[in-house]
């Protein structure tokens, strides 16, 4: 058993002309046992504030993140909207940076790699990769350290649709291999409903959870035609997000 | 035709270089003056003093002196530099002492340095640290500000850590700044090592020049700027290019 419990009262920053505008007032929510959890907004609504309150990227907030049963003390990985890849280092040495040296595993990078279809640029550099690889070698750098949570921001926007796809697929199959808990953010509904264990709808800013919806279908079930059902009946049950869709 | 193009490229310098001997060799010989010696004579003068140790020894201490206080500035440039660009306070609050240092004759900061420490190896090795300073700071200074802020959190996100961080996120995106410090900063440690040793030490290339002057040996003085140059063409050759090309291998 892992909760994680998040609890944010407020999240505020000063423009440059001196407007104090708050991005998320008393949003909270909760993942446990390695589930997998969409958070679906409008743009613009403090999706990726929220992360990076999660990932420790930003400290200055009110409220609290808490892991049971062991406190504050947690650990996140993050597999950001662009790669970030540390352009000087090979991809192997970039997933190999993220733990201390005498953690490395090569032989379970690698194996990470060959599963996404990357077992042959172990040495290239990032810049001769296609974006669409690198943000492979990015989901596999947030695989391959263990954490306690996975974020993940929009981490398949601006690829083509076979390759996000395919993108997806991967993703599910590392987390049934490594289970975890997930927080996946997106605007895409399609992909929530095709990835997620729940749904989570976030308002405008301020922003705060309007909705939670739990996807009952198994992952094989999760065809088209079935997504396109499913969202026909969130929309007609849940007037108060169909704006969001 | 590429073939003979890539030759030329390769002669290109050789070629310059010789022209410009030619050039001074016939000047030497229409002028006939003794403040322009030929290069042959020049030659037989920087022979003479290899033979006898004494070019070795001075152009030695100047190296040592050129070597110990090119890594202070850099080392120090680098860290001040660093935490300057990256906290606006401390760059707000201590923006105007890198200006006037900046901008303080070097021949002033070395004869404050000899009046203050005395006549000694340290006062020599800190007045040229104190003049290199203030361009290594300015330059990574600018490069800190420029510094790939996604990066950085990427490595918080991951807990790289600071010692991580620095070497293998912060390091290698200064390393244009850093190669282009060392570059200009060899070149006017160069030229200020050489001022300080004619002010205040008593050997060195600086030292030994201003002896020459006195003396009114021209051809010495020439002997000893010709050993600089080939010097200064090795340290580019063998340690400045490939230090470039390692830090390139990724592009």
């Amino acid at each position: 058993m892992n909760k994680l419990s998040i609890d944010i009262k407020n999240k505020a920053f000063v423009t440059a002309d001196n407007k104090v505008v708050n991005v998320i007032t008393n949003l909270k929510l909760e993942l446990s046992n390695n589930e997998l959890v969409c958070i679906i907004g409008p743009s613009g609504c403090g999706k990726t504030s929220l992360l990076n309150i999660i990932s420790g990227l930003d400290t200055d907030f009110t409220g609290s993140i808490k892991l049971s049963p062991s406190g504050t003390d947690y650990t996140s990985s993050y597999v950001f909207q662009n790669p970030r890849l540390l352009p000087w280092r090979t991809v192997l040495e970039n997933i190999q940076l993220t733990v201390d040296k005498d953690n490395v595993d090569t032989t379970k990078i690698t194996h990470l790699l060959q599963r996404l279809g990357l077992e042959n640029s172990l040495h290239s550099y990032p810049q001769h990769l296609s974006l669409g690889m690198q943000r492979r070698v990015s989901l596999a750098r947030g695989f391959y350290k263990e954490s306690d949570v996975l974020l993940l921001d929009e981490p398949f926007v601006s690829l083509d649709p076979p390759t996000a796809r395919k993108a997806r697929e991967l993703l599910i199959d590392l987390w049934k291999q490594q289970a975890r808990n997930i927080l996946f953010v997106t605007h895409d509904l399609d992909e929530a409903v095709k990835l997620a264990d729940r749904l989570l709808f976030i308002s405008k800013s301020p922003s705060h959870v309007i909705s939670e919806i739990t996807v009952n279908l198994t992952r094989d079930e999760r065809t088209p035609a079935n997504i396109s059902q499913f969202k026909r009946l969130l929309k007609n049950n849940n007037p108060e997000i169909a704006h969001l869709m | 035709m590429m073939s003979l193009m890539s030759r030329f490229t390769f002669l290109n310098p050789v070629l310059s270089l010789s022209l410009l001997i030619i050039t001074w060799q016939v000047l030497a010989v229409v002028l006939d003056t003794v403040v322009l010696p030929s290069p042959l004579l020049v030659l037989d003068s920087l022979i003479a003093a290899l033979q006898s140790g004494e070019l070795q020894h001075h152009l030695g201490i100047t190296l040592t002196r050129l070597a110990i206080s090119f890594f202070l500035a850099m080392l120090l440039g680098t860290a001040i530099g660093l935490m300057l660009g990256r906290y606006k306070k401390a760059n707000a609050f201590f923006d105007s002492w890198v200006i006037i240092l900046l901008n303080i004759p070097a021949l002033v900061t070395i004869i404050l340095c000899y009046i203050w420490f005395g006549l000694v190896e340290t006062a020599a090795i800190f007045a040229v640290v104190i003049n290199k300073l203030p361009n290594v700071i300015v330059t990574i200074r600018e490069g800190a500000r420029n510094l790939d802020e996604d990066l950085i959190d990427m490595a918080k996100a991951f807990q790289f850590g600071r010692v991580k961080t620095l070497l293998h996120v912060v390091l290698p995106q200064l390393y244009p700044y850093i190669m282009a410090s060392a570059r200009t900063g060899l070149a006017l440690i160069w030229k200020i090592v050489l001022v300080v040793e004619l002010l205040g030490r008593s050997d060195g290339m600086g030292y030994q020049i201003h002896l020459f002057f006195q003396l009114f040996d021209i051809t010495s003085i020439m002997a000893y700027t010709v050993s600089f140059i080939v010097i200064i063409q090795l340290i580019e050759i063998i340690i400045l290019q490939p230090l470039d090309k390692k830090s390139q291998r990724w592009k």
